[in-house]
C-alpha cells in the first residue's frame, strides 16, 4: 500500500539538506560552511544509512548539488565543491535538467524478476517445475531454483507454490513510471530519458534509495530576495490544508520570507473556468466528441509525446497559472513571479510560460520556513489576501474539482458527461489512447496525473487525505 | 492508585511538521487497546525544541516532559512499553 503522505527517511534526508542550504546561503556567518554539509550530517563514528560513513557523505553531496539546481549528470569533476557549484548555478538562467538521477546513491536494480526464497521446503509435489512453460524451475539440493537465462518473468510458479516461496523483485522506478521514461543504462544504473519523461514526479517517491531528486530553484529565489528584487509568490491551490495556518498566517510568513507580494493561483483558476466552459460549448457544438482538460501539465506533456493523436482534443485554455503569472507582470513586468506548488512538471511548465520566473515546492517552502524559523502558530491572522477566488476555483487541487467547476459554467446546447482519470499510470494511459481513437465514454474529460489531483503531488508536505479534507471543507 | 496517565505530546509546530511528524497522523488510533487507559496523547503547539538551529533534531515528542528527538512512532511505543512495565513510570508522572 502507498503511504499517505510522501514522506520516509530519504525525503527528510533531502529536506534537512535544502534547510542546511537556505541556512548557508542566507546566513553564511551563522552557518555550517556549504562544503561541511555532508560531514556535519555524516560526523565519523556515527549509524550510517549505507556501507559507510564515506559512502553517505558522497551522496549527501550529490543531494546538495540537485537541491542547488545542478543535475548530477553534469558533474564533470568530483572535486568540484559545494560552494563552487552554487557559483555555477546563479549564473545560469534554468537547470538542464527536471529531474537527476544520483548514480552514487542508485542500487543498479536489476530488472523485474522472480526469485525463490528460503520459505521453499522443496516439497514433493514441486508445482512450481511442473507449472513452468520453459523448464526454468528445477530442485537442487532440496530447494527449488530458477534458471535466469529461461526465465520469461510469467509468474507461473509463483502462483502455484503454495508456501509463497517465490517472490517477484520490482524495479521500483521502473513500475512507478507510467511512460517506461527510466531504464537501466549500460553500467546498471537509471537514466531518465527526458523525450519520454511527463515530469509527474513518480520516481522520486517510488525509490528507496531516495536515488531520483528534482533540481531545485530555491537558491536562485533566494538570489532574487537578496538583491531586493519585487518577488511575487503565486501560490497553488493545493496550499490549503498543507500546514496548520491559514491563508493570513501564510502570507504574514511569506513576507516574513522576503516575497514582496503574495497571489493565488485560484484567481488565474477562476479565468481557466470561464475560457474553458465557453471553449467546451464551441467545441461540442462543432461536433467535436470530447475535450479533456489542460490544467495538469504533467498530462499536457503526456499528450504531446505519446499520445499525439490526442492534442487536438485538449483544451486549448491556458492554465491557472498562466492566467495568474500574465495578470501579476502585467501589473508590474519588473517583478519576479515563483510558483509555489506541489508539482514538478510545472517546472517545466515554468520554463515554457514567459511570466513564470521560477517554480519552487511545498517541500521547499517548508524548509525556507524551517531555515528562517518562521513558525506559523505565531504568525499574524490579519486578513491580507482579498480571497477574490471563488470556491470552485479552489477546488481545483483534488480530483473532479476542475471538471465540476467547469461544468457549473458551462452554457452549451450538448448534454455534458464529464468523466474523470484520477492519476496516470499504465492503464489510464491505454483508456487516454482509447478515447482518442472514438472510445470515450464522455465528452469532457478531466485529467490529473497524480492520484487525487494535485494535493497527491510529489512535493507536497501533508497526507493526501488530509488536504483534501481541507479543500472539500471550503 | 497510579490515576496518571503517561502524557505523550507530539509537536505539531512548523519545524517538526516538515520534517515528519505527520508520521504520527494516526499515531493514537495504532496504540495497542490495553494501552489506552494509561497514556494521553495530544498534539501540542510548537514545543520550543527546535530553536536557536536545533532543527535537525525534529520532530519531537515530549513523554511526561521528557523531551524525544527525530522521534518516530516505533521510538514512542518502544519508551511507553518501557514505562507500562515498570509501575513506578507511572509514578514519574
Amino acid at each position: 500500500m502507498m503511504p499517505e503522505a510522501k514522506y520516509n527517511n530519504a525525503r527528510r534526508i533531502c529536506r534537512e539538506i535544502m534547510i542546511r542550504i537556505i541556512n548557508a546561503v542566507t546566513r553564511p556567518k551563522d552557518s555550517t560552511d556549504l562544503d561541511r554539509i555532508p560531514l556535519e550530517m555524516r560526523p565519523l563514528r556515527n549509524n550510517t544509512t549505507r556501507c559507510c560513513v564515506y559512502k553517505d557523505r558522497a551522496v549527501i553531496k550529490y543531494r546538495c548539488m540537485a537541491s542547488l539546481g545542478i543535475a548530477v549528470e553534469d558533474e564533470v569533476d568530483e572535486l568540484t565543491t559545494i560552494k563552487e557549484y552554487l557559483g555555477q548555478t546563479l549564473k545560469r538562467k534554468s537547470n538542464s535538467r527536471f529531474l537527476t538521477v544520483l548514480d552514487v546513491a542508485c542500487s543498479s536494480c536489476p530488472d523485474a524478476h522472480y526469485h525463490i526464497t528460503d520459505a521453499c521446503r522443496g516439497c514433493a509435489a514441486r508445482p512450481c517445475t511442473m507449472v513452468c512453460p520453459k523448464d526454468a524451475v528445477s530442485v537442487i539440493n532440496g530447494k527449488a531454483k530458477i534458471d535466469t537465462d529461461k526465465c520469461i518473468n510469467c509468474g507461473k510458479c509463483q502462483s502455484a507454490c503454495s508456501f509463497h516461496a517465490v517472490v517477484r523483485i520490482p524495479v521500483p522506478c521502473e513500475e512507478s513510471c507510467p511512460v517506461g521514461a527510466i531504464a537501466s543504462g549500460p553500467d546498471g544504473k537509471k537514466v531518465i530519458d527526458d523525450e519520454k519523461c511527463i515530469y509527474c514526479g513518480k520516481c522520486i517517491n517510488a525509490c528507496p534509495f531516495g536515488a531520483i531528486m528534482e533540481c531545485s530553484q530555491v537558491v536562485h529565489v533566494l538570489a532574487e530576495i537578496t538583491k531586493g528584487t519585487d518577488v511575487t509568490a503565486m501560490v497553488a491551490p493545493a496550499m490549503e490544508g498543507q500546514f496548520e495556518a491559514n491563508w493570513n498566517q501564510l502570507t504574514a510568513a511569506m513576507h516574513v520570507l522576503g516575497f514582496t507580494s503574495v497571489v493565488q493561483v485560484a484567481e488565474g483558476a477562476d479565468e481557466t473556468i470561464a475560457h474553458e466552459a465557453e471553449e467546451l460549448a464551441h467545441k461540442l457544438a462543432e461536433g467535436q466528441k470530447f475535450m479533456t482538460t489542460s490544467c495538469c501539465p504533467s498530462y499536457v506533456q503526456l499528450a504531446k509525446k505519446h499520445i499525439p493523436e490526442i492534442c487536438g482534443n485538449v483544451s486549448d485554455t491556458p492554465s491557472p497559472l498562466a492566467f495568474t503569472a500574465r495578470k501579476v507582470k502585467a501589473d508590474n513586468p519588473d517583478v519576479k513571479t515563483v510558483f509555489i506548488g506541489p508539482c514538478l512538471a510545472k517546472r517545466k511548465e515554468g520554463t515554457e510560460l514567459e511570466d513564470v520566473d521560477y517554480v519552487i515546492t511545498f517541500e521547499e517552502l517548508g524548509a525556507m520556513l524551517v531555515a528562517t524559523e518562521i513558525f506559523l502558530d505565531e504568525m499574524p491572522d490579519i486578513a491580507q489576501v482579498d480571497g477574490t477566488a471563488s470556491a470552485a476555483a479552489r477546488k481545483f487541487a483534488i480530483s473532479s474539482g476542475v471538471s465540476s467547476a467547469v461544468a457549473g459554467s458551462y452554457a452549451g446546447e450538448t448534454a455534458l458527461n464529464p468523466v474523470c482519470i484520477d492519476g496516470l499510470d499504465k492503464k489510464s494511459i491505454a483508456l487516454l489512447k482509447a478515447y482518442a481513437k472514438g472510445k470515450a465514454p464522455g465528452n469532457f474529460i478531466e485529467v490529473m496525473s497524480c492520484t487525487g489531483g494535485c494535493v497527491g503531488g510529489p512535493c507536497v508536505l501533508q497526507s493526501a487525505a488530509k488536504s483534501r479534507k481541507a479543500i472539500e471543507n471550503i | 492508585m497510579h490515576n496518571k496517565k503517561i502524557q505523550i505530546e507530539i509537536c505539531a509546530g512548523t519545524t517538526c511538521f516538515v520534517l515528519g511528524s505527520v508520521q504520527f497522523e494516526s499515531f493514537e488510533e495504532s496504540l495497542p487497546a490495553e494501552w489506552k487507559d494509561f497514556v494521553e496523547v495530544t498534539a501540542s503547539r510548537c514545543l520550543g525544541l527546535c530553536r536557536k538551529g536545533k532543527f535537525s533534531g525534529a520532530p519531537y515528542v515530549r513523554i511526561n516532559s521528557v523531551p524525544i528527538g527525530n522521534a518516530t512512532p516505533e521510538k514512542v511505543m518502544e519508551v511507553i512499553a518501557e514505562m507500562l512495565d515498570l509501575p513506578e513510570g507511572l509514578n514519574d508522572a
